[in-house]
């Protein structure tokens, strides 16, 4: 699969300045696509019992990032619509919640991806596992109560089943972002 | 080993951790009148019947509060003051080991058998 990160060597400064600001403006472009993605979670109601676990259609973007790019657009990408989604949707509280479920499942599917021993979808439905399961484990810090484990099987196979989805989604629309990305620019 | 096995085997393991964690509480069901418990930061705090219809009212600090409604043999919060209110949203709760979760507060609800005989277990 062809990412930024392998670019061909020996460009001119005009081109390579060309690819940095393509990168910057497809970035916010999944930045912008990962909040509309939030908002439209905050419209559906799926009231889990613990606080700050949602379906996991942001995780779209990550994924999106992740294998146009790389991990590290990946983290950013995460990080910032943790914060955002977190300011505009919610409250200061829940970025702390949302943070330490969307660093989990990111630094897994980066790993997984890594590995390349799996299909993105499968990469995708563990992201959205160890999204839940990670908000699972601040939830019972939180709280001091193991109690709410009663949650981890909902959550673990209602992750798995939309990460599956969006894996597959991600695969199916990957080749094509990537033929319009390079457009006019000689990488293609 | 090619990729697909790679992946069958991943997900199959999630479906079996689930299932495991799904069968584990109900090794510690125990039959009996429910009660409703109250934690706070780690402290049980308050335990009242699910069968009388009451509401309690749950102090947090100085000035916060949650307010525990109970109905019908069913558990909810009705109102509180928390900053993002998922606890008043959460559905209403009835059986053994449900809870409803207010983080702001440090706050579970959860439903417990009343139950808790000498003996684990007994067989025939």
């Amino acid at each position: 699969m062809q990412s930024l990160t392998e670019k061909p060597k020996q460009k001119s400064s005009e081109e390579k300045e060309q690819v940095r600001i393509g990168r910057t403006a497809f970035l916010g472009l999944l930045l912008a696509f990962a909040l509309i993605l939030s908002y439209i979670e905050t419209l559906i109601p799926f009231q889990s019992g613990i606080p700050g676990i949602k379906l996991g259609l942001a995780n779209l973007a990550v994924i999106l990032g992740l294998y146009l790019f790389g991990w590290k657009e990946a983290l950013l990408l995460t990080t910032l619509k943790a914060l955002l989604s977190g300011l505009l949707f919610g409250n200061l509280f829940m970025i702390l919640y949302s943070l330490a479920g969307a660093w989990l499942s990111c630094i897994i599917m980066i790993f997984m991806k890594k590995s390349s021993w799996f299909h993105l979808p499968v990469v995708s439905g563990s992201g959205g596992v160890m999204h839940n399961v990670g908000q699972l484990i601040v939830a019972a810090f939180v709280v001091k109560t193991y109690g709410v484990l009663y949650y981890a099987p909902v959550l673990i196979v209602a992750g798995l089943g939309v990460g599956l989805l969006i894996g597959a989604a991600a695969s199916f629309v990957l080749p094509y972002i990537q033929n319009i990305m390079w457009k006019g620019t000689s990488y293609r | 080993m090619n990729k697909l096995k790679k992946d069958m085997i991943l997900i199959l393991s999630f479906l079996i951790a689930a299932f495991f964690i799904w069968l584990f509480p109900s090794f510690f069901e125990k039959e009996g009148p429910a009660l409703v418990k109250v934690i706070q930061d780690g402290q049980e705090t308050g335990a009242y019947s699910l069968l009388e219809d009451q509401t309690v009212f749950i102090p947090w600090g100085d000035e916060n509060y949650n307010l525990l409604f109970i109905s019908g043999g069913e558990a909810s919060v009705s109102d509180a003051d928390c900053p993002d209110g998922l606890c008043v949203k959460a559905r209403s709760i009835s059986k053994s080991g449900e809870s409803i979760i207010c983080l702001p507060h440090k706050l579970v609800i959860q439903i417990e058998s009343k139950e808790e005989g000498a003996l684990d277990a007994v067989t025939y």
